[in-house]
């Protein structure tokens, strides 16, 4: 029970909390591949809390081992001898709630999932036979007859991109990060990890870690592919792919939001200052922990304040 | 914009032709691996009229078939579909010069006033 507890607890501090700390991490001219592992990261271990908490109640760790530390030996103490009535009923609250939330969310994702794959299966079948790709399986640059500056990519086994031949307008250094930015999507498995962010938000819209999560992800995920083809290809050739590209695009898509985007990417786009800024061996691990940190800390205070209530019964 | 495997096999026999196909036509021009009835050819063609990805004329007691745009209008029409829905949030395409949300483009801003701000404050201490 401490364990579901603490577990439950973790996850209300993840799910609640986390945004106002994870919000921090992206700062222009910093790496935003640390902000995106955080963010990531912070949603699977919510995920994981949430699973955990039920898998505790209904497998009961302590009942498995003979030693048992401090806390858990003073709670099953207490229980044993009536002093916990309403330890059941708790049980019984946090088994059905953080249940159902995993069950919503498992049939969500799961539901999103397949969706996915069959349309992007289906857009693939499409865009073989407009590119006159005769062979099977993904993979590799389809390019398609129209004056338009555009590429995209889908994600999946055989990542594919697909652009249209009006890049070939382009200064070949602009073209190459065009395509390394698209290969750092399908690289980076982003579009599995936008679409899980996704369905996370359609399935908890009422938790600001989903809620937040999914626009942040969709924009951090273009920011690190934009990092990413400019370290391959320099920060001018991306700027100036970004550039030729929006202006090129259809006067109706670009908006308000489409101009303000674009202003900050370019923006985000602006070189390091400094060797402290750029993508060091010590990110990811740092971006993990940076999300994991107050989760863990609140997990072992629960800890604290059940074996410091249970001593002074 | 998508379609299932028949339906791109049958659209590439469309559009290779010149001139309207009857579903028999289109049949013998399918791969030969593809041993397909009759039946199912045309309910794919009628299908794909639905989708309006084909038009028909009567001929007889059949139709003739033909494709609704070329090979080059379609992609161009593919694309600009792919554009128009980058950055909604049910679309997992990354396009390239992609289109945003009000929620994305505030973010962005937001995360550069507050870096903005924080130099400021550094910069007068």
């Amino acid at each position: 029970m401490i364990v579901a507890t603490s577990l439950f607890v973790a996850a209300l501090v993840l799910g609640f909390a986390a945004p106002r700390w994870l919000s921090r991490l992206a700062v222009p001219g910093r790496d935003p591949r640390g902000a995106l592992t955080a963010w990531v990261a912070a949603q699977m271990l919510f995920v994981a809390a949430l699973v955990g908490g039920p898998l505790a109640v209904a497998t009961k760790p302590g009942l498995h081992v003979d030693r048992l530390p401090l806390p858990a030996s003073c709670v099953r103490a207490a229980r044993d001898e009536g002093l916990l009535p309403w330890l059941p009923y708790a049980e019984t609250v946090l088994w059905v709630v953080a249940g159902s939330v995993v069950v919503r969310i498992f049939v969500v994702v799961s539901r999103s999932y397949r969706r996915h794959r069959r349309d992007t299966a289906a857009h693939l079948n499409l865009i073989r036979v407009l590119g006159g790709v005769r062979t099977r399986g993904g993979g590799g640059v389809i390019w398609l007859r129209d004056t338009a500056c555009a590429a995209y990519s889908i994600g999946g086994r055989n990542g594919t991109i697909i652009a249209a031949e009006g890049l070939k307008a382009l200064d070949p250094r602009a073209r190459r990060a065009v395509l390394d930015h698209e290969y750092a999507h399908i690289r980076g498995r982003h579009h599995v990890i936008v679409a899980i962010s996704g369905a996370l938000s359609t399935a908890l819209p009422f938790v600001p870690l989903c809620r937040q999560g999914a626009p942040w992800i969709r924009v951090l995920v273009e920011l690190a592919a934009d990092r990413r083809a400019a370290h391959a290809c320099g920060h001018d050739a991306v700027r100036e792919a970004l550039l030729r590209c929006a202006h090129s695009s259809e006067p109706a898509a670009r908006g308000e939001p489409f101009e303000g985007f674009l202003d900050a990417r370019l923006h985000w786009l602006s070189p390091a200052r400094g060797p402290g800024r750029s993508l060091g061996a010590f990110t990811y691990p740092f971006a993990v922990t940076f999300s994991a940190f107050p989760a863990v800390v609140t997990g072992a205070s629960v800890i604290a304040i059940v074996t410091a209530s249970c001593l002074t019964v | 914009m998508g379609l299932g495997d028949l339906e791109s096999a049958i659209m590439d026999v469309l559009w290779q032709s010149d001139e309207p196909l009857r579903v028999r036509d289109v049949l013998a021009r399918l791969e030969p691996e593809r041993s397909l009835a009759y039946t199912t050819v045309m309910t794919v063609l009628d299908n794909l009229h639905t989708k309006d990805m084909v038009t028909r004329d009567r001929i007889g007691r059949g139709y003739s078939y033909r494709a609704t745009r070329s090979r080059e209008e379609t992609a161009a029409e593919l694309l600009r579909q792919v554009l128009r829905t980058s950055g909604d949030a049910e679309q997992v395409m990354l396009h390239f010069a992609s289109s945003a949300t009000e929620d994305e483009s505030r973010i962005l801003r937001r995360a550069a006033r507050r870096t903005t701000a924080r130099k400021r404050r550094e910069f007068r201490s």
